[in-house]
């Protein structure tokens, strides 16, 4: 069971990196980006899981609850990603205004 | 291209089988962090006096991380309108139907409903400001979407009230900040003083937690409908 979540995580992350690498499209960047960010949610949601656990709203009649820690810094991840994926995405509408191409290589201005 | 997709698809086996062994070296998933990291579970509810310990640790524990992360976004729908387009998306120019205009009409007060429960009741329920701020920023979207662009366009909100309801929301948020250093000795503290204290669990409690939740969803609904704004241009 383990094994699988740990490779479920590191298969996402490799996966979106794979793409960082070999894509050319502007857009598709963002969402091999956004793809890494999935799975580093799913390792944050999985380091304050229990199995009997309940959700972390303290009530009298439940003992056992899943740490509340790991879900606020998710909340503060996935706010911060919609902002860079927006910031992103403005970018690439701005640079496709300018050289009518979202194909990086051809983006001849910004090579060094 | 530097690399073939060989040599990268190489590597980053490389990478898998090194995280595998990495993982494999950490606690185990369902390890019972009880004993090191329950302070939250065990005293979260008598520090700050509410239920929900996610937006305990975001309000009170951790408020001036949640500062920084309400300035991300600030810092986003600024670069983003000093990069906005100078002309509206062409594909957004066509009107859309009478069956999407008057559905969309007669959901959108549920929407708002929706949203505001979740602001109010996010110290004892489920939510909180930056999930209500989001459902809040959907109602701008929706709107603007079905009747803000072609003939007759009309906009739920204009341009500089988006960006007063966003200022208010971060002033809001800093003044309670300033608050809690006159009246508990440090910055973001949670002060109960002038305020009812209210009973655990009901819908008054937790001091200032409650109006921190009603200035975030402010900042994160304006901020996010002035980024979706930008990126097409309303006007």
């Amino acid at each position: 069971m383990e094994l699988i979540i740990n490779s479920t995580i590191i298969i996402l992350f490799i996966l979106g990196l794979y793409g960082l690498l070999t894509q050319r499209n502007i857009i598709k960047l963002a969402i091999c980006f956004n793809i890494m960010e999935a799975s580093i949610l799913i390792f944050f949601l999985t380091v304050g899981y229990k199995p009997e656990g309940s959700y972390p709203i303290i009530r009298p009649e439940v003992d056992s609850y899943v740490q509340p820690l790991p879900q606020a810094l998710a909340l503060t991840a996935i706010v911060i990603g919609a902002s860079t994926t927006a910031l992103m995405l403005a970018f690439a509408i701005k640079l496709y205004k300018r050289y009518h191409t979202l194909d990086i290589d051809k983006l001849r201005r910004l090579r060094g | 291209m530097l690399y073939s997709r060989t040599v990268i698809i190489i590597m980053l086996s490389g990478l898998f089988l090194l995280a595998l062994l990495t993982f494999a070296e950490l606690p185990p998933i369902f390890y019972d962090f009880a004993d090191k990291t329950s302070v939250y579970i065990q005293e979260g509810v008598v520090d700050t006096g509410v239920t929900n310990q996610v937006t305990a640790i975001l309000f009170d524990y951790r408020g001036f991380d949640t500062l920084g992360e309400a300035t991300v976004i600030f810092a986003a729908a600024l670069i983003i309108s000093y990069f906005a387009p100078r002309k509206k998306a062409p594909m957004l120019g066509v009107r859309l139907g009478v069956l999407v205009r008057y559905g969309v009409a007669s959901i959108l007060p549920f929407i708002l409903i929706f949203g505001m429960y979740i602001i109010f009741f996010g110290h004892i329920s489920p939510g909180g400001g930056f999930t209500g701020g989001v459902v809040l920023a959907s109602i701008v979207i929706i709107f603007d979407i079905t009747f803000g662009f072609g003939q007759g366009r009309v906009h739920l909100l204009s341009r500089d009230t988006k960006k007063s309801i966003e200022s208010i929301g971060l002033v809001m948020f800093i003044l309670i900040g300033i608050w809690g250093v006159f009246f508990e000795g440090a910055f973001l503290a949670n002060s109960s003083t002038l305020v009812e204290k209210g009973t655990l669990g009901e819908f008054v409690s937790g001091g200032m937690i409650p109006i921190l939740n009603i200035a975030s969803g402010l900042k994160v609904g304006a901020g996010l409908a002035i980024i979706f704004n930008n990126l097409v241009k309303e006007n």
